[in-house]
């Protein structure tokens, strides 16, 4: 990678970037939930998301009694901060992305591990019982899964013998990570799902505690929070399409296209999950993930170190 | 819409879940429209009254009742748009309702209720809380967490919640105080609110396998929104209301099984030698099933151990109703 946005476009360009991201995973969330419903799907199916956010903002704000009013405002704040901060360092082509971090891969790591932050919080400020449940519930889970991140990511960069990602597309010339370490990509979905608290991982915002750590949010707020997510499911779909999927490479078209076409293909994948998945028990996914899981991932980084001998 | 049930309601209101111009939501902070269904007197009205005020504005009230209910209606529903009649005059109403006042007019139901603590201040302890050091007590009636004694090594926070009585997968009146430790359940009470006498919504239902078909649809689509499917339990409800031919109820069948659904709910409230994952699938291979009339002295200590979701999901598998439990002459205290 040899050029980077300026200061003052970076944040401006993965605002824009997540902004369709959002509006692809409500439009695509609508579509599959009328498919899946066995409802017939049309032009005004494409309206709905548009029309409920719509109605978000013209809701009026909600509050509980002494919730931690800063912490409130700044929990989905920072969970959006955290999937802009996590895009800027997905290389867009062989040449170009939004900045220039040497070891992008520790700096996505960094950034999962503080979504656990954002979520807890969020659950935690609105000083309410069902959110507080909902956000205790997900650090247990999250510090479960996040694990499996590191060790994936791991073995992704060794093949490149580098951190940055624009090596490790590099390095996937000819051979694709998804072929080279099966065990990788379906591990780093796992991952997606649990951070966006998407799907049936949905354990911090799951109706079975009325809504989780959203239970007491409505209007604005609510539309940011669920934007977030959505925002945190396309920087993780980037990534994935980054570290496993060859990043910009392919035949005919231009590089960023692939980047975008791979993007697209592994978010609707996220997205789809919610309506054909349903949400896993907390406890029994906690002991999924260290019993089976984690060996997986551990084994996914042995093959790869294996491999790199050879 | 958030759908608050109450006496004489059933499953019925479930079947909102069919309409493509309804999404349910599982707490009144994302709701534009409160469906009341059924009776709300004494206890549960005043609930209700506190659900109403929840609601962010602009925001409006439907209230489904049958014509000869003579019942004292609750503050909430003094200005409620009433709607007598089957689903589709319901969902009509719904939908006329928000677009009238919420969309259009921007104008919404007043507040209830006066916007104070629903009990006084108990100043008492270190910091006026009632409790020790920074922990317990109940200022303002509400019940902080308190350290407990030893569980697995750990001396955790002992938490008391009453959960209930429009929360999701709970029977139409019924509240649960449960004490948690890190989510799991310690201790657990259900309290069934009185909910009056009079006609139920689906009176005029036709008895037999057809209408114990319809029951366990409107059951199925409530665990396929508590399991956090919406689109399948919209298509669950879909059949409720259609009665659809045997083709739509096998593809349904073969998409909650793929769903892992069954898988999630095994082992989970074991009571009497059968978990919430038999009667699923009970549910699913015979349409007209039924389950056997729970003993209500076995629930509470059965949810004991459990996490919180999971004694959610062994309430909603054991379909229980309070007007049925009413004549039924058993409490479920």
């Amino acid at each position: 990678v040899t050029a980077h946005a300026d200061a003052w476009a970076a944040p401006v360009l993965s605002a824009v970037v997540l902004v369709m991201g959002v509006s692809v995973v409500g439009v695509v969330d609508g579509v599959a939930g009328r498919v899946v419903a066995g409802q017939g799907v049309g032009w005004s199916t494409l309206a709905v998301p548009w029309q409920r956010a719509a109605l978000a903002l013209v809701q009026q704000p909600s509050t509980t009694e002494r919730p931690d009013r800063v912490m409130w405002v700044l929990a989905p704040a920072a969970y959006a901060a955290l999937a802009a901060a996590g895009l800027v360092v997905v290389p867009w082509s062989s040449t170009f992305s939004i900045a220039d971090v040497r070891a992008g891969i520790v700096w996505w790591g960094t950034v999962e591990a503080l979504t656990v932050v954002a979520i807890f919080v969020h659950g935690w400020s609105a000083n309410s019982h069902q959110p507080l449940l909902a956000a205790y519930r997900f650090v247990a889970v999250g510090l479960s899964y996040l694990l499996l991140s590191m060790f994936v990511l791991i073995a992704a960069a060794i093949p490149a013998e580098s951190l940055a990602l624009s090596e490790i597309v590099s390095s996937q010339h000819g051979l694709w990570n998804v072929i080279r370490q099966p065990l990788g990509l379906p591990l780093f979905l796992v991952v997606a799902l649990g951070a966006s608290t998407w799907g049936p991982l949905d354990l911090a915002d799951g109706a079975d505690l009325g809504g989780g750590t959203v239970a007491e949010v409505a209007a604005r707020a609510q539309l940011v929070w669920w934007g977030a997510r959505a925002a945190m499911l396309t920087a993780f779909a980037a990534m994935a399409a980054t570290v496993f999927l060859g990043g910009w490479q392919g035949p005919l078209l231009p590089e960023p296209v692939w980047v975008v076409v791979k993007t697209l293909a592994v978010l609707v994948v996220l997205t789809v999950s919610r309506h054909l998945v349903a949400r896993v028990r907390a406890e029994r996914f906690v002991i999924l993930c260290w019993l089976v899981l984690l060996p997986v991932a551990f084994a996914d980084l042995a093959i790869a170190g294996v491999e790199v001998l050879r | 819409v958030f759908v608050a049930r109450g006496g004489g309601s059933g499953l019925l209101p479930l079947e909102l879940a069919a309409d493509e111009r309804i999404s349910l939501v599982p707490t009144p902070r994302h709701a534009s429209v409160l469906l009341a269904a059924g009776r709300f007197p004494g206890a549960l009205g005043a609930a209700l009254d506190r659900v109403h005020d929840q609601l962010p504005h602009p925001r409006c009230t439907v209230w489904w009742t049958v014509d000869d209910d003579d019942s004292e209606p609750p503050a909430a529903l003094e200005r409620a748009a009433t709607v007598l009649g089957d689903i589709e005059a319901v969902c009509a109403t719904v939908v006329h309702a928000h677009r009238a006042r919420v969309t259009e007019d921007l104008v919404g139901d007043a507040d209830v209720l006066a916007d104070v603590p629903p009990h006084e201040f108990e100043g008492r302890g270190d910091h006026g809380q009632g409790g020790e050091g920074m922990m317990g007590g109940v200022p303002f009636g509400r019940p902080m967490a308190m350290t407990a004694e030893d569980r697995d090594g750990l001396a955790l926070d002992r938490l008391d919640v009453t959960f209930g009585p429009f929360l999701w997968g709970l029977p139409n009146a019924v509240r649960v105080h449960a004490s948690l430790q890190g989510g799991v359940v310690q201790d657990a009470q259900l309290d069934l609110l009185d909910v009056g006498d009079g006609p139920t919504l689906d009176r005029l239902e036709t008895i037999g396998d057809a209408a114990a078909a319809r029951h366990r649809l409107r059951w199925l689509t409530g665990a396929l929104l508590l399991g956090g499917l919406p689109a399948l339990a919209s298509r669950a409800a879909r059949l409720a209301r259609a009665s659809g031919g045997s083709a739509d109820r096998a593809r349904l069948d073969e998409l909650v099984r793929r769903s892992g659904l069954l898988a999630a709910w095994r082992g989970v409230g074991t009571i009497g030698g059968e978990d919430a994952r038999m009667r699923l699938e009970r549910s699913l291979s015979d349409p007209a099933w039924t389950p056997g009339p729970a003993t209500f002295e076995r629930i509470a200590p059965a949810l004991v151990g459990q996490d919180w979701a999971d004694a959610l999901v062994t309430i909603w598998s054991l379909d229980l109703d309070a007007d049925r439990t009413r004549s039924d002459g058993r409490t479920m205290r």
